[in-house]
């Protein structure tokens, strides 16, 4: 049951992700930051062609709740919290290759400093800003979404990637105070005061808007040995987006949307600081990607979400249940992805 | 030991059928629950000790423990009580055997080791009794819907032999449910957080009644204290009304520490307050929990959201750890329960998102601390009270809302007194103790008319009683509910396989008869 809509949806997207995924790449890649620009303009314009019907659609029956609303185009603007290093950096790095426009923040200056430097330089100036927030602080989160405001007007995709584990795996009767606190601080309040303000944000924009709540470990209700407060934490962002979307519903708003994305197992600090029993080890190699790769399969997944007007919610997955279990077949089989990351026994 | 059975089973019926107790009612049902015979017992020990003590003394083996004395003590009385009421002057097999041992010299190990025989026997005559009760009257039903429904021989061996799978099933399950209470008979050392109202107050009450020490804890100093005053005050009204010294009451015992859950610090110093108390802590119930009210998450400030997920989450992941610590060195272990609330099923919460939220989380983290608590002796559960009538539930509910209540909702009280006698004998991890059981909600729903203004009128005006005028009318029928209880507690086992198996066995009849019965 809960591997069948997210087969449908990756034999769906597909049909869409080639052309913007790896086009892109190779473009900017050899040639120059203009015609890429360009590029992405026409292509994505041809989309929002073909989908006009479904586009047009959701416009009428927006109206009738909110008096002013435009249709999402790109470039989109988006907000990706916690994203100066991990899946956050890597997405934030894949929508600035797609051509949008990309506001970056961290509960660390200095590390927002340093990845605005390294994204300049590879983007330029007038793509990617960045900031100081703490998502667990009300007021960082309203301050950064002013900051949006002055510097993009509008956030069309808000991303909600800032996720702690504290990069500790112990049973929770080892786990220390603070540790904990910051694990639920970070991925449940952090969150809630996030999507909070992005809703409050996109309810006064004529063009809506996006949200995405990254799930982990233990949100389909499994348990997480060792992890044991961060599987709480990412069970509860699945059941807040379910929350809001029934909210929304309520309220009869159509044109800010919660989605849940998944971007399966990453090969970021997060993970690796687990790596250290044989269970693990033989899971991360398996069924574990860098993030670049996972970027790269879900930015596309993600902007097609807007482009095609859709105004339901979905849930993005990387690692599907069919694409886990062939790649541990193909383990068990062919011993494929063995030593891959880590030196297994 | 069959013609005691008999006695218990008949007396109840008779007084519910006349409607005028017999002279020695009060003993009689009180045997019948097992909780209550404790402290029976304790009272009858004053009229009866005499007869034990002046053997014990005559012996001159006072060298036992007062806890082996009170448990021979215990049995013997039990013994005499069971005598007196059956049949006076006569003896009984067991008499006999004591009295033949009474004569010879034997020394205390021999005695105690009889009384314990003896203390075990009874147990067993009492769940035969309460056996036969409920196999009388399943039976009966069964016999009434048959005669009703006019059958032939055939099917009525079916009938019988359903039923009497049924007993043998039921029988089984609950004996083994008896078996286990009687071995870990005694107090149990309980802290709830969260306890000063609503259910946590309720639930203290009820482990504080049923004998057990309890530690209440929350954020306010005040509240704390007034609850413990509070409650030493429901004990001792309990204590005077069941009449003399109950035994097992003598034992309860309420202190309490303020203690906000989120701080770490404030939730050592609960445990190590508990522990330096009592000495060891044999159920935690992560009881504290908030909401805020309802509305839209946009309409919830930084405050609110900040304050649901460090009671709720943050909260209930430090107690729990903290409680683990404890647990894991004492010999016996320990269970550690986490309030359901809204949400914990997966379903969504609209308007309480961030509560929702929260309870969702702790019920994968359940799912977790059992796999990590595996090989410790320390059980995780889950308690879900259902709908319960208190602030967090009430707090900015609408018209429509209390409509709605009505049907499902109940007071606390009537809750701590179904979750209590099962958190008590829990064993193992991983169980879930629900007030809300599917037969529950049934009966809800289908008795849903009845139930119109049975809370709140058309208006939404509260129709029950305060708090204080509820425990003075709820203290006088205490003894009838602990009845129910203790009935349903250890018969539901038997009640349900029973009715299964003849819902099975009409299914066989339906399906097999079809064609002859051109009727059906």
């Amino acid at each position: 049951m809960a591997i069948l809509p997210s087969v449908a949806f990756s034999l769906s997207s597909p049909s869409l992700s080639p052309l913007s995924g790896t086009d892109n790449y190779f473009i900017s890649t050899s040639i120059s930051r203009q015609p890429l620009h360009a590029a992405s303009h026409r292509r994505l314009h041809l989309y929002s062609r073909s989908g006009l019907p479904t586009i047009s659609a959701s416009n009428s029956e927006a109206s009738v709740s909110s008096s002013s609303s435009e249709p999402m185009v790109p470039p989109y603007n988006v907000l990706i919290t916690g994203s100066t290093k991990g899946i956050g950096y890597a997405l934030a790095k894949e929508f600035l290759k797609a051509g949008d426009n990309v506001i970056i923040c961290s509960r660390s200056a200095e590390r927002v400093k340093s990845a605005l430097q390294n994204l300049r330089g590879e983007f330029g100036e007038l793509h990617v800003w960045g900031t100081k927030c703490d998502v667990r602080q009300g007021d960082d989160v309203k301050n950064l979404v002013s900051f949006a405001k002055e510097k993009l007007e509008y956030i069309d995709i808000w991303i909600n990637n800032a996720g702690s584990n504290a990069y500790s795996y112990k049973p929770l009767s080892e786990a220390s105070d603070d540790d904990l606190i910051e694990v639920v601080t970070t991925n449940t309040l952090g969150l809630m005061i996030c999507c909070r303000e992005a809703i409050k944000k996109m309810l006064n924009q004529p063009r809506g808007g996006h949200i995405f709540n990254i799930d982990g470990a233990g949100s389909d209700g499994r348990p997480t040995p060792r992890f044991a407060a961060y599987g709480a934490t990412k069970r509860s962002v699945v059941h807040l987006t379910k929350s809001l979307q029934a909210e929304l519903r309520m309220q009869d708003v159509k044109n800010v949307i919660v989605h849940n994305l998944s971007p399966g197992m990453v090969t970021t600090d997060l993970l690796m600081s687990g790596a250290n029993t044989k269970q693990a080890k033989f899971f991360i190699n398996v069924l574990a990607e860098p993030a670049e790769v996972v970027a790269e399969y879900l930015v596309p997944s993600i902007r097609s979400v807007p482009a095609n007007g859709s105004t339901k919610p979905t849930y993005i997955r990387f690692l599907t249940g069919l694409k886990a279990y062939s790649q541990i077949f193909s383990r068990f089989a062919f011993g494929a992805r063995r030593n891959r990351y880590l030196l297994e026994d | 030991m069959a013609a005691v059975a008999k006695i218990h089973v008949s007396t109840p019926l008779h007084w519910h059928l006349t409607g005028q107790p017999p002279p020695v009612r009060l003993e009689f049902r009180r045997n019948l629950v097992m909780l209550e015979t404790i402290s029976v017992i304790a009272r009858s020990r004053g009229r009866r000790r005499p007869c034990v003590r002046s053997f014990r003394s005559g012996e001159g083996g006072g060298g036992g423990g007062e806890k082996e004395e009170e448990s021979s003590r215990k049995g013997g009385d039990l013994m005499e009580n069971n005598r007196v009421r059956s049949n006076k002057g006569n003896y009984t097999g067991l008499d006999f055997l004591k009295s033949a041992f009474l004569r010879s010299p034997l020394d205390d190990r021999f005695q105690d080791a009889l009384d314990k025989l003896e203390e075990r026997l009874f147990s067993i005559a009492l769940q035969i009794g309460r056996y036969i009760v409920t196999m009388a009257s399943t039976g009966l039903i069964l016999l009434i819907g048959f005669q009703l429904s006019g059958g032939d021989s055939q099917l009525n061996d079916l009938v019988w032999y359903s039923w009497l799978g049924g007993v043998i099933i039921g029988t089984m399950i609950g004996s083994n449910m008896v078996l286990d209470e009687v071995s870990r008979a005694g107090p149990r050392n309980v802290v709830i957080t969260g306890s000063t109202r609503g259910l946590g107050k309720a639930l203290a009450r009820e482990f504080l009644l049923s004998g057990d020490r309890v530690v209440i804890a929350s954020r306010s100093p005040e509240s704390v204290y007034m609850t413990i005053k509070e409650l030493e005050e429901n004990l001792k009204e309990v204590m005077v009304s069941e009449g003399g010294s109950s035994g097992n009451m003598a034992r309860a015992k309420v202190v309490g520490i303020a203690c906000d859950v989120c701080k770490p610090d404030d939730v050592r110093k609960l445990t190590t307050f508990a522990v330096s108390e009592f000495g060891s802590i044999d159920i935690w119930i992560n009881n504290a929990g908030t909401n805020k009210g309802f509305r839209p998450l946009l309409d919830f400030s930084d405050d609110d959201i900040q304050q649901i997920v460090s009671t709720n989450l943050v909260g209930s992941i430090l107690c729990t750890r903290e409680a683990m610590h404890v647990m894991k060195n004492q010999n016996k272990g320990g269970h550690i329960f986490n309030m359901d609330g809204a949400g914990s099923g997966g379903s969504s919460t609209p308007l309480t998102a961030v509560y929702g939220s929260t309870k969702c989380g702790l019920r994968q983290l359940q799912s977790s601390l059992l796999k990590e608590c595996k090989k410790s002796k320390v059980g995780v559960h889950t308690a879900s009270p259902g709908m319960v009538l208190t602030d967090l539930l009430l707090s900015g509910s609408t018209i429509q809302n209390k409509q709605m209540f009505n049907i499902i909702c109940e007071l606390p009280e009537t809750v701590a007194r179904t979750l209590v006698p099962r958190m008590r004998v829990v064993k193992g991890s991983g169980k879930a103790i629900s007030y809300l059981t599917p037969p529950r909600i049934l009966l809800a729903l289908v008795t849903a008319w009845l139930r119109r203004g049975r809370w709140f009128d058309d208006k939404g005006r509260a129709l029950y009683a305060a708090e204080a005028d509820r425990l003075r009318n709820w203290a006088e029928s205490r003894a009838r509910f602990s009845f129910t209880d203790a009935m349903e507690m250890y018969t539901e086992n038997t009640w349900v396989s029973v009715f299964s198996l003849s819902v099975v066995c009409a299914f066989i009849i339906l399906s097999s008869t079809g064609s002859t019965f051109p009727g059906t």
